[in-house]
């Protein structure tokens, strides 16, 4: 089975060619840099996938070496992101549904991610920390969904990253992020944030604002440079992501950790969180750039799994939206597992906090057993 | 309704009927925006229909938006109660329509035959766009200088 994924929630725009086993047999991407200083927009950012969006499906059929009557089903984000960008991708799948003859799905952007680290690292059930421009989230699969267990109670941990770059009038190209990582390699002094964990849940507006006002000040003064500033900036940020990753590992009882999302392939992230697993016996899976960041092959693997298991959207339900909760979706692709393992992880989650989680959400159980039932 | 049909070598979009408000009363006016795009085949026109009408009006309590098919032509209504809530709709509406006829030329099975037609799609839609950014700007202005002077924000 071979489907078709439109990716294009934030500044890229990516189309995807994938098998079911996971093969990728083309994933072109463009991405929308903004000169440094500046963010991008929404408006700007949907005429840019407007005028890249019908060259790249072009480039990934002859990439691919297929044609559309080969393509099972195209799917496309559906949200969360910013909402002129998603539509772009939902118009050119919709009329192209028409055209070919072909389902749709929609496909939730954070799930995608988790799906695509997944199968590309070979991770079966790990605690999952999400880190992107747009979102920050811990996660682990639980009764039928991927439940936040922590995430950002403002902005996300890229966004602040972002932000400084803009600050500091850093380049956007590749990314700032990747840019930031560079300078703080030279980073010798560590100057002193603000370390914000609250619970589970993690805060980087204050930190950005903090920072922002010590760059002004220091830097005028020559009392640090910018890599210092960067050095610091990531060791805070990425110290508090590690804490509440092993937190929820505690909570769910689980070893391994997968990191997705664009900030995901900072290297120095990987690097403390590796530390964190190694301590506690665990691995720690996570990818380069190609995966890391938002690409149409992640879509369209996620969007297969959820067809191969009968799932399709129909015309009138493929709007997008700019807010999509991770813990909405039903996973069903992963009904089997749980099948297996259920009866084990109800007895081992009693008693402790995801207890109350699982029984706050009994309908849904008994909606995911009705389904895969009915799949099956 | 009644518009001359352009032969379709020559023009295959126009600017139907643009009717405006009478900006002096109290009452909010009603805008309207009215257009038709001509498709090689009424398939086409069709899918295009199918595509936008998903996707609902950002603020249906200010604008309204109604699609049709006749024949080979899409037919499309704006109804607004301000001028600036039309401009933004119909600008956004345009750039998907764009988008939608684009995929259809790009990816359709009649490509080839029609890819002479394709080519005045652009210029009229284009012309299209522009003929509507004009108008709405000039509303605009003037919308705003009467809204302020009869009923202050």
């Amino acid at each position: 089975m071979l489907a078709l994924g439109f990716e294009g929630s934030a500044n890229k725009i990516g189309i995807g060619i994938v098998k079911l086993d996971g093969s990728i047999l083309a994933n072109p991407r463009h991405t929308y840099i903004t000169p440094p200083g500046h963010g991008f927009l929404p408006r700007e950012t949907a005429l840019h996938h407007q005028e890249h969006v019908l060259p790249l499906v072009h480039a990934a059929l002859k990439e691919a070496n297929i044609t559309p009557d080969q393509i099972d089903c195209l799917c496309y984000t559906k949200g969360p992101g910013m909402g002129g960008p998603l539509q772009v991708s939902a118009i050119v799948v919709r009329v192209l549904s028409q055209l070919w003859k072909k389902p749709i799905v929609a496909v939730n952007h954070c799930v995608a991610h988790i799906e695509m680290g997944r199968v590309v690292c070979g991770a079966e059930d790990p605690v999952v920390l999400y880190v992107s421009g747009g979102n920050t989230q811990v996660i682990a699969y639980s009764e039928g969904r991927y439940r936040i267990f922590g995430e950002t109670i403002d902005i996300a941990v890229g966004n602040c990253l972002d932000r400084f770059a803009r600050v500091l009038k850093i380049s956007n190209d590749p990314s700032p992020g990747y840019n930031i990582e560079q300078l703080a390699k030279q980073g010798k002094e560590y100057i002193e944030l603000p370390y914000v964990v609250k619970g589970m849940d993690v805060s980087f507006s204050g930190i950005e604002s903090f920072i922002e006002e010590v760059a002004n000040r220091k830097l005028a003064a020559n009392e640090c440079t910018p890599a210092d500033l960067c050095f610091s900036l990531q060791e805070t940020v990425f110290a508090m992501l590690v804490e509440i990753t092993e937190r929820a590992m505690a909570h769910c009882n689980k070893k391994d950790v997968l990191i997705v999302g664009g900030v995901g392939c900072n290297i120095r992230l990987q690097q403390m969180m590796q530390i964190m697993c190694e301590e506690r016996g665990g691995r720690l899976y996570a990818t380069d750039d190609r995966y890391c960041v938002d690409n149409g092959a992640m879509i369209a693997y996620t969007g297969l799994l959820a067809f191969a298991h009968g799932h399709t959207t129909p015309m009138e339900e493929t709007t997008t939206t700019q807010r999509f909760r991770t813990d909405d979706v039903l996973a069903v692709w992963r009904g089997t597992e749980r099948a297996a393992s259920a009866v084990e992880d109800d007895a081992a989650t009693v008693g402790n906090g995801i207890s109350l989680r699982c029984s706050d959400i009994g309908v849904d159980r008994v909606h995911a057993s009705d389904i895969s039932v009915g799949s099956s | 309704m009644a518009a001359v049909a352009a032969p379709p070598e020559v023009v295959l979009t126009e600017l139907k009927e643009v009717a405006l408000g009478d900006s002096k009363t109290t009452d909010l006016p009603d805008l309207t925006c009215n257009f038709r795009v001509e498709y090689p085949t009424e398939e086409q026109a069709k899918i295009v229909m199918t595509t936008l009408s998903v996707d609902a009006e950002l603020q249906p309590d200010k604008v309204a938006r109604s699609m049709t098919v006749e024949g080979q032509h899409l037919l499309i209504s704006f109804k607004a109660t301000e001028a600036r809530y039309l401009r933004a709709s119909v600008s956004a509406f345009m750039d998907m329509l764009m988008l939608a006829t684009r995929t259809i030329e790009e990816f359709g099975q009649l490509t080839l035959i029609y890819s002479a037609v394709g080519l005045h799609y652009h210029r009229c839609l284009e012309s299209l766009v522009q003929g509507c950014r004009e108008m709405e700007r000039f509303d605009f202005r003037e919308m705003v200088q009467d809204t302020e002077e009869i009923a202050p924000f």
